[in-house]
């Protein structure tokens, strides 16, 4: 007889209860190591999508300026687009002389945009000319060019408010990509000395550059930290000279050698020490004089209509500039009607130098800057300048490519299917096939692409008969194509189908089977008029879901050749062509920093596109499956 | 001319399946029903058989005969006596030489300016730098062989003269060949076209005159389309057959290249095997795979530690806490992550979060790479993690709610309930499914590619950089290296992933079977 | 040992192909140096002409020239880049196999940059002292004051391009076979295969994503990268280059020939498909037309040296008039 009391009393103790929280504790710990892994798992969606969304947004726009051109009235005359020393050429059949006249009325238009683009500034020196022209993007011309070609425009005519596209680095200047001009507003008056030679003195009344000069003695700060770096490296460098020449062991020659290096590593190394050590002093101390390098921050002084770069300071309010842009006037400016613009990052670390800075502002001052939506990206193709790629190759490649796949995947694999689960008899052979099957959808895809390489492009020969057959390179034609990436993309793919339509097929219920049957149908009968229609959406779905997979799948494709530069836009499955993933694989490797946020939009793309297909999947289970 | 027998072919088949029909329906004289099978399977039979014999005639005698002209083509230049003769005085004497010591002995003396033979002797003796001398040397007549390249060339300008295309040169032989090229490759288009579209309408009427009131058109169609169902399935078996072949097949080209010192593949640490790509040989020296294989099990350890337990816990929250709600949301949250091709976690790897590893590690003062073993690895993880949940998920799932019940009857917690019965009930299904991930891990390519660096180090430390198998085969296929001298490697890693990987599946699917527990 | 003599071999691999389809696109391939000078061509010529725009293939220069080789006929490149000149062993080959008529063409110069961080001090290499401190067969040392006092003491790490990159290749050449010359003289070079760079971590083989190479410079300012010159200039925000011999890897420097680490690139024309492939010739007119490789042309925005003005047209006039090599150009 257990004493009810005794037990009551120990479930109501102390110690009882200590233990109950101890269990209760451990159990809402091990609950909060499960939300913090969902949070993880999400956190990490998040931060991708975050990512490649925040990147993507800021290529969704691109900037053109623009300008009325008119065409000199001796344009595009065909009787002199030809020169003579290309005429025996075209006679011998060599040159074409459709494609001279195609050349030289495009450069024609080129020139003539870029001498309209060149009168928008307020005068540019000679030397500098190449240097804003840099600023005008090389595919600006093409759309001009086609008018051109086509006979839209014509000599002597003016295309009103043409947008010319801007450079891959000017564009993502106006995208924030260098930083931007930080403006200050000014209190006092500033005048201003013409010294000639585009240098002006600078008199500020108040003291508006305080900020900026502050800025300049900051950067000093930075500089003299490296500066202490090297003093750092170079007294350990002394010391290992000490090291050597307390060695006994050497030469004489050598010792003179040793003690002629040391003395050359103290030098520099008191020279680094000093040097920092003024470097902060400068830095630290106010006022002063400090002249300003391609390593300081940039500080631009926008008055009288022109821009002044500063080079000196001699105190804060006293300064030394030179002229980027004309000034209207060199009279003194009223309070509030100049500015100072500051940019943090030194000339040297931006793409963008000060100059460019200045162009870039005043094509924006005067309101010749639009931004708008970045429809060519859909629809142009590759290209080597940044601003001018687009993804429309990608696309009609992974729609050519998904195209292939499905022709051989789809019948291949639903006929697999329906052999295996409604004629295969129970046998090791069947079996086999069933290892198999589950075999291939485990092996890494790159060996599919491996595979695709050997069988379809390169091949390779055995011994026959004392001859030698060439085994597999039936389509080394197709190299690049998507005829190739396709059949690979197949095989990879198969597996995925036969396995969803085996489970469709198998979640049909027997009794059809058995009406049919009992009706007189014949086994096929059975299959392909009754079995078959019904699991006809679940093998949609998981066929839809296996092409997702194929669409988004790379490394087998780039083992044939299906990742480069192809510009043009694939007509048919033999084309060379590339595919939406390839694109974003080879556009990440480019240095041009546009293309980081184009790849990320080519991202977005094909997710959208992944996204779409997993929704046709999910619609289609839920509006015909059927539940038994 | 083949296409146009191809299409008759077609054309004839549809033809076919309306005469039969037709027939069968004419010969039941109003009455169907005397009929065995149904008039159309009639015409399918009849279309099927003659479809089939046409098709296949053409792709046999297609492939077939174009070989054997072009060898007849060739055995016309047999007395052809090449034009630019090799000095055979250096030739004679390799004859029969074993080992490369002897070869070296036997070219002794050849005259400089013999360019072919100057050059054939430094390679031997570059070679025996690296095998040594006795290693084994074999040689082909290079005489036969340049004589034997200057026939293909000619009978390569001879077809490409017949089908227009360009030609390196045309002389009085080419244009003879060509001529005659021309007349056979005319006639055996003629004779295959004819062939075929005979055969097949042979077998349009031997069918066609079949049909009658008891032939069984049905059950003989039937058992084409299952014959034919049968082909589609064994396709698997194709695929795999063909790929295992294939490696091999290159594997063994490599192996007998390298002078089969196999273990030097298998045991060495030294993987440069492009380092003498300028004189045109990989030495075996330089084969190693041991930093690839370090390499790649490091990233898939690192990948592992995040995917393993966010998955695991993730699962069994999902599984025995989370609200529907909860987990209606969840799930297909994580699902989306299942979904992200690779190429995007490769950017995401390489763009966020080695930077971002670079930058932490800097903070704290230490020197992290910036394709360091372990962004590669984090982002894999992140990849594998829907992996893990969703298959660790079903195995939870699969415990059945009685032993729940039990647990919890006997007082115990949720907690205690997961640790103490639902995880030791799942847990094969639960390694089987890491080792699936970790299989996963091995194969995975492009994170891999655009994350990790191309340098084989052999290092324990997961902030440098280091290099995966799979990196190794891309770079080599898709390098500037020549494909004679790149693909040997590359085959061989992709054999020794293809055995690592199918090991792995058949080790966690012994697993689940050897230690699945059966409750019912 | 069964390819015996190698560029027989090679010979035999010609394709007795099938029926192979007559081409309307150009296809070039070779070096990847020039590679994207020639894309650039590739697309402002498919934009300025009816034709297609031809495909480009980085292979290599050497495996380019085999390509290229290899054959005449539609199955075989109608150009090869190459980022050093054609080898007498090579144009053998060429000729070997039917390829007569191969027109060479001078596309500009090229500088390989030794280059560090810009927050790191700006270093002053000799050829000698890089070989000294890279060599395989060299006294490999640790740090960089152990080749010479005069520079810094920190530790050799130099990244650079995996051998099967054409850098790398240029790098040997130009750099480690010149600075083993210098240094030890040329049989024992040619013995010891003094090009060879050392593999025990001071050469660091950071592939051929030259971006990343940049990334880790600039978090690691005691590394040094090896660089093209187009590359380095797309980066000069990032990276400086060093001064070798005491010549700076500046624009006009290599354009002069004072950088000693300069060489010129080419590319190669089958004649025998000039009229065959339509548009070869209005390619090479673009690829050699001032607006391109001259001086000011847009190829020099992507990185390339041009060549002078009288060599430019020089090479222009040669190329258009379809001049042949003779096979002379080794003597």
């Amino acid at each position: 007889m257990v004493d009810m009391k005794a037990l009551s009393d120990y479930h109501t103790s102390d110690a009882a209860k200590k233990f109950m929280r101890k269990r209760h504790r451990s159990e809402a710990r091990f609950k909060a190591i499960g939300v913090i892994a969902i949070l993880l798992a999400l956190g990490a969606l998040v931060s991708l999508a975050w990512t490649i969304g925040s990147n993507a947004v800021r290529a969704l726009y691109e900037y053109d300026v623009t300008v009325d051109i008119s065409f000199p009235q001796d344009a595009f005359d065909r009787s002199t687009a030809v020169k003579d020393f290309e005429r025996p050429l075209i006679e011998q059949g060599i040159l074409s002389e459709d494609s001279i006249i195609r050349r030289e009325f495009r450069n024609q238009t080129r020139i003539a945009i870029e001498k309209t683009f060149l009168a928008q500034f307020d005068g540019v020196p000679e030397d500098r000319r190449g240097n804003v022209l840099e600023l005008l993007s090389r595919g600006s011309v093409d759309t001009l060019s086609d008018a051109v070609l086509e006979g839209t425009y014509g000599p002597g005519d003016v295309v009103q408010d043409f947008p010319a596209l801007l450079s891959d680095d000017a564009q993502l200047y106006y995208k924030g990509g260098f930083g931007s001009v930080d403006f200050v507003d000014t209190a006092g008056t500033l005048d201003l000395v013409d010294k000639g030679d585009g240098r002006v003195d600078l008199l500020a009344a108040a003291n508006d550059f305080s900020e900026p000069f502050a800025l300049v003695k900051e950067a000093l700060l930075d500089q003299a930290l490296i500066v202490e770096r090297d003093a750092r490296r170079q007294a350990a460098a002394v010391g290992t000279m000490q090291g050597i020449l307390e060695d006994a062991g050497l030469s004489e020659e050598e010792r003179t050698e040793a003690e002629d290096a040391l003395n050359r590593f103290v030098r520099e190394e008191e020279r680094l020490t000093n040097l920092a050590t003024s470097l902060r002093q400068r830095a630290n101390s106010p006022g002063g004089r400090e002249e300003l390098s391609e390593d300081s921050p940039s500080v631009l002084v926008f008055v009288n209509g022109g821009t002044i770069k500063i080079d000196e300071f001699n105190g804060a309010n006293q300064l030394t500039g030179s002229v980027l842009r004309p000034l209207s006037a060199m009279a003194q400016a009223p309070a509030g009607e100049w500015r100072i613009g500051m940019l943090e990052g030194s000339e040297s670390s931006r793409r963008i130098k000060d100059q460019d800075v200045v162009w870039l502002e005043e094509l924006k001052e005067k309101g010749l800057v639009i931004s708008k939506p970045n429809w060519p990206f859909l629809l142009e193709g590759d290209s080597r300048e940044a601003e001018l790629a687009g993804v429309w190759g990608g696309i009609v490649g992974s729609f050519w490519t998904m195209i292939v796949t499905f022709a051989i995947a789809f019948p291949i694999g639903v006929m697999a299917a329906i052999y295996l689960e409604e004629f295969a008899q129970k046998n090791s052979f069947t079996d086999f096939i069933e290892v198999n099957i589950n075999n291939l959808a485990a092996i890494p895809s790159i060996i599919f692409g491996l595979f695709g390489l050997l069988l379809l492009l390169s091949g390779f020969k055995v011994p026959f008969f004392g001859g030698e057959i060439e085994i597999g390179g039936w389509a080394k034609e197709f190299r690049s194509a998507a005829f190739v990436g396709g059949i690979v993309l197949a095989l990879m793919t198969l597996p995925t189908i036969i396995i969803a339509a085996r489970a469709s097929v198998r979640a049909v219920p027997p009794s059809i089977r058995d009406a049919a049957l009992g009706l007189g149908a014949s086994k096929v009968q059975t299959v392909f008029h009754h079995v078959l229609p019904l699991a006809m959406p679940g093998i949609m779905t998981g066929t839809i879901i296996g092409m997702a997979q194929a669409l988004g799948e790379t490394a087998p494709l780039l083992m044939v050749g299906m990742v480069g530069f192809f510009a043009d836009v694939s007509t048919g499955v033999a084309d060379p062509t590339t595919v939406m993933p390839a694109l974003v694989y080879f556009w990440s490797d480019y240095p041009e920093k546009l293309f980081e946020l184009k790849t990320s939009l080519a991202i977005v793309v094909l997710l959208l596109f992944l996204i779409a297909m997993n929704t046709l999947a999910i619609i289609l289970r839920k509006r015909f499956e059927r539940r038994w | 001319m083949i296409g146009a027998a191809a299409l008759a072919i077609v054309v004839l088949s549809v033809a076919i399946y309306v005469f039969g029909r037709s027939r069968a329906i004419s010969s039941a004289k109003g009455s169907l029903k005397n009929l065995h099978s149904r008039p159309s399977y009639h015409g399918l039979f009849c279309a099927l058989w003659t479809f089939l014999v046409g098709i296949v005639l053409i792709l046999v005698l297609g492939v077939l005969s174009r070989q054997y002209i072009e060898s007849e083509l060739g055995g016309r230049l047999d007395g052809y006596v090449a034009e630019s003769q090799l000095p055979d005085d250096g030739l004679a004497a390799l004859e029969g030489v074993g080992n490369l010591d002897d070869a070296i002995a036997a070219l002794e003396g050849v005259p400089a300016d013999e360019a072919t033979l100057a050059f054939t002797r430094a390679e031997i003796e570059r070679f025996r730098d690296i095998r040594g001398g006795s290693a084994r040397f074999e040689t082909t007549n290079l005489q036969a062989q340049l004589e034997d390249i200057q026939r293909r060339l000619i009978i390569g300008d001879s077809i490409a003269i017949a089908e227009g295309r360009v030609p390196s040169r045309i002389d009085r032989l080419r244009l003879n060949l060509a001529q005659e090229f021309r007349e056979q490759e005319q006639l055996r288009q003629y004779a295959i076209g004819g062939l075929a579209l005979a055969a097949a309408l042979l077998t349009a009427l031997i069918t066609f005159f079949r049909v009658s009131l008891p032939f069984r058109a049905r059950n003989r169609s039937e058992r084409l389309i299952r014959f034919t169902l049968f082909i589609c399935a064994a396709v698997a078996i194709f695929t795999t057959l063909g790929i295992v072949l294939s490696l091999i097949g290159e594997t063994l080209i490599f192996f007998d290249k390298m002078d089969w010192r196999v273990s030097d593949f298998f045991f060495g640490t030294n993987w440069s095997p492009l380092s003498n790509q300028r004189e045109g040989f990989i030495s075996p020296e330089d084969i190693g795979w041991l930093p690839l294989l370090a390499g790649t099990f490091m990233i898939t350890f690192i990948a592992m530690l995040v995917a393993v337990p966010i998955g695991l816990m993730a699962a069994i929250y999902l599984s025995d806490y989370a609200s529907p709600r909860v987990r209606a949301f969840a799930k297909p949250m994580l699902e989306i992550l299942a979904g992200i091709p690779t190429v995007v976690y490769g950017f995401f790897a390489a763009i966020f979060v080695a930077p971002l590893i670079r930058d932490l590690g800097q903070s704290i003062g230490l020197d992290v790479s910036s394709q360091s073993a372990l962004a590669a690895g984090i982002v894999m993880g992140i990849m594998i993690i829907p992996f893990i949940s969703s298959l660790s998920d079903d195995v939870i799932n699969a415990v059945p709610q009685s032993l729940r019940d039990g647990s919890y009857g006997l007082g115990a917690t949720k907690a205690e309930t997961i640790r103490t019965v639902i995880l030791p009930a799942a847990l094969p299904g639960i390694i089987s499914a890491v080792i699936l991930g970790v299989s996963r891990a091995v194969g995975e390519t492009m994170i891999v590619v655009m994350a990790a660096g191309q340098g084989p180090n052999l290092t324990w430390n997961p902030l440098e950089t280091v290099t995966t198998v799979t990196v190794q085969i891309v770079m080599l296929i898709i390098g500037d290296t020549e494909a004679e001298l790149s693909a040997g490697p590359a085959f061989t890693l992709g054999f020794a992933l293809f055995v690592v990987t199918l090991t792995l599946n058949f080790i966690a699917l012994r697993i689940v079977r050897k230690y699945r527990e059966l409750y019912d | 040992m069964k390819k015996l003599g190698i560029v027989l071999a090679a010979a035999a691999s010609i394709a007795v192909a099938g029926e192979a389809a007559a081409r309307d696109q150009i296809r070039i391939v070779g070096s990847s140096t020039v590679f994207p000078f020639a894309t650039a061509v590739a697309e402002q010529f498919g934009k300025s002409t009816s034709y297609k725009t031809p495909v480009v293939e980085s292979t290599g220069s050497g495996g380019g020239l085999k390509l290229f080789c290899a054959g005449v006929g539609v199955e075989h490149p109608d150009i090869t880049n190459a980022s050093r000149r054609m080898k007498a062993k090579e144009f053998k080959l060429c000729s070997e196999n039917g390829v007569e008529g191969v027109v060479e063409n001078v596309v500009g110069y090229d500088g390989i940059v030794l280059a560090n961080a810009k927050s790191a001090p700006q270093l002053s290499l000799t050829i000698e002292q890089v070989w000294n401190a890279l060599a395989a067969k060299g006294p490999k040392p640790t740090n960089w004051n152990e080749v010479d006092p005069s520079l810094p003491a920190v530790k050799i790490e130099v990244l650079g391009p995996p051998p099967s990159s054409g850098t790398r290749d240029a790098f040997e050449e130009l750099v480690m076979e010149e600075g083993c010359e210098a240094v030890k003289g040329k049989d024992w070079c040619k013995e010891n295969k003094g090009e060879e760079i050392r593999e025990d971590g001071a050469y660091v083989e950071a592939g051929e994503n030259d971006n990343l190479i940049v990334s880790k410079l600039e978090a690691n300012p005691e590394a040094l990268g090896v660089f093209g010159f187009s590359f380095h200039d797309q980066n000069a925000d990032k990276i400086q280059g060093a001064n070798v011999n005491g010549v700076a890897p500046t624009f006009e420097n290599i354009a002069s020939g004072d950088y000693p680490v300069s060489r010129s690139l080419y590319f190669y024309v089958k004649k025998a498909h000039v009229g065959v492939v339509p548009g070869i010739m209005e390619f090479v007119g673009e690829f050699t037309s001032a607006g391109a490789s001259g001086n000011g042309g847009y190829l020099q925005s992507k990185g390339l040296i041009p060549l002078t003005g009288s060599e430019h047209s020089a090479n222009q006039a040669k190329v258009m008039g379809l001049t042949e090599m003779t096979g002379d150009e080794w003597n």
